[in-house]
């Protein structure tokens, strides 16, 4: 059966795509799911931090930086070749060949967004180009689902994140909050600890994912 | 070419090129909305809205007209919701009325 592909997409860097990528990843492993991740971003930040080889998966860099018809298809028969359960593709934090390539073959993208103005209306760009690339593609998928990332609850814009990214049109996932541990367990390769309150917040996530996927365990 | 326009067409080419190579590998399912729809004259409208259910075209019967006064937030969600499902923001709009007033499927609500 070929894996699920989750893409995490956003034009704005900073947003928080690999450090959902990395734990969501470690949550499903977790579950008994086998995950891959492919780092499509050529600043390579998920790649990097697997070097250490704590990760309980595997991380690939998987680099797009033309749009050939040859590349994109050899990209795509890359993805689409691998064993695993689930493959999360880590695009780059700007539009390209890779942005594009993993909205395309996606069947679901995550649109990770703080609560500042920069990053609603980068996930605002981002989510009129897979609604841009559905409508030419005449495709129902991928489906779209916001990530409300590194959101502060001591802030006003922190608390109205989910009303302000509602405004999207799109599901919004439960809120993965600002905390020390998740940057601290990065920096030494590391997924968050597995009795925090970090972790069950991407717990939480991983429920969203599956849900929209109609994949209930 | 401004280089955000470089890098969207960049983005849209390989969104096509990958959307292709899918196709090929996986057919996928059609939306409704993806055929063009022909527009009906006005003896098959009224059949077609005898069968649907629904009124034919420019024969709603209109009892008021009401300006709607919207903010910015949800004039933008609404436009991008009606772009994104094929539909005008009059038909949601009504359909947000029907939610609210908790109107029932069934003929003869009123």
């Amino acid at each position: 059966m070929a894996a699920t592909i989750i893409g995490l997409a956003q034009t704005k860097g900073g947003v928080g795509k690999t450090t959902t990528a990395l734990n969501l990843a470690a949550e499903l492993v977790r579950r008994g799911r086998t995950v891959a991740i492919l780092d499509a971003d050529p600043a390579g930040h998920a790649a990097s931090i697997a070097e250490d080889g704590r990760l309980s998966y595997s991380v690939t860099p998987h680099l797009l930086e033309t749009a050939d018809e040859a590349d994109v298809s050899a990209w795509v028969r890359a993805v689409r070749g691998r064993p695993e359960d689930f493959v999360l593709i880590d695009a780059p934090g700007a539009m390209g060949a890779a942005f594009g390539a993993t909205i395309a073959v996606a069947h679901i993208v995550l649109v990770p967004s703080g609560a500042t103005v920069l990053d609603v209306r980068g996930a605002a760009e981002t989510v009129a180009a897979i609604r841009k690339n559905r409508r030419a593609a005449k495709r129902d998928r991928p489906d779209i689902l916001i990530v409300p990332s590194r959101i502060d609850r001591r802030t006003g814009a922190g608390r109205d994140v989910v009303t302000t990214l509602a405004a999207l049109t799109e599901p919004v996932a439960p809120a993965i909050s600002y905390r020390a541990v998740v940057a601290d367990s990065l920096a030494v390769g590391e997924s968050v600890p597995v009795d925090g309150p970090s972790a069950a917040e991407f717990a939480s996530l991983a429920d969203a994912v599956l849900t929209r996927l109609g994949d209930q365990e | 070419m401004k280089k955000s326009s470089l890098a969207s067409g960049l983005a849209s080419r390989a969104a096509s090129i990958a959307s292709n190579f899918m196709d090929e590998a996986e057919p996928a399912p059609v939306r409704d909305d993806a055929a063009p729809k022909a527009i009906p004259a006005a003896a098959e409208s009224e059949e077609a809205a005898r069968r649907t259910g629904g009124r034919p075209k420019g024969k709603r019967a209109v009892a008021a007209r009401q300006t709607v006064y919207l903010d910015e937030a949800r004039h933008a969600a609404l436009a991008r919701l009606a772009d994104d499902r094929g539909r005008s923001i009059h038909s949601l709009i009504l359909e947000g009325i029907d939610r609210v007033i908790d109107k029932p499927a069934a003929t003869g609500w009123q």
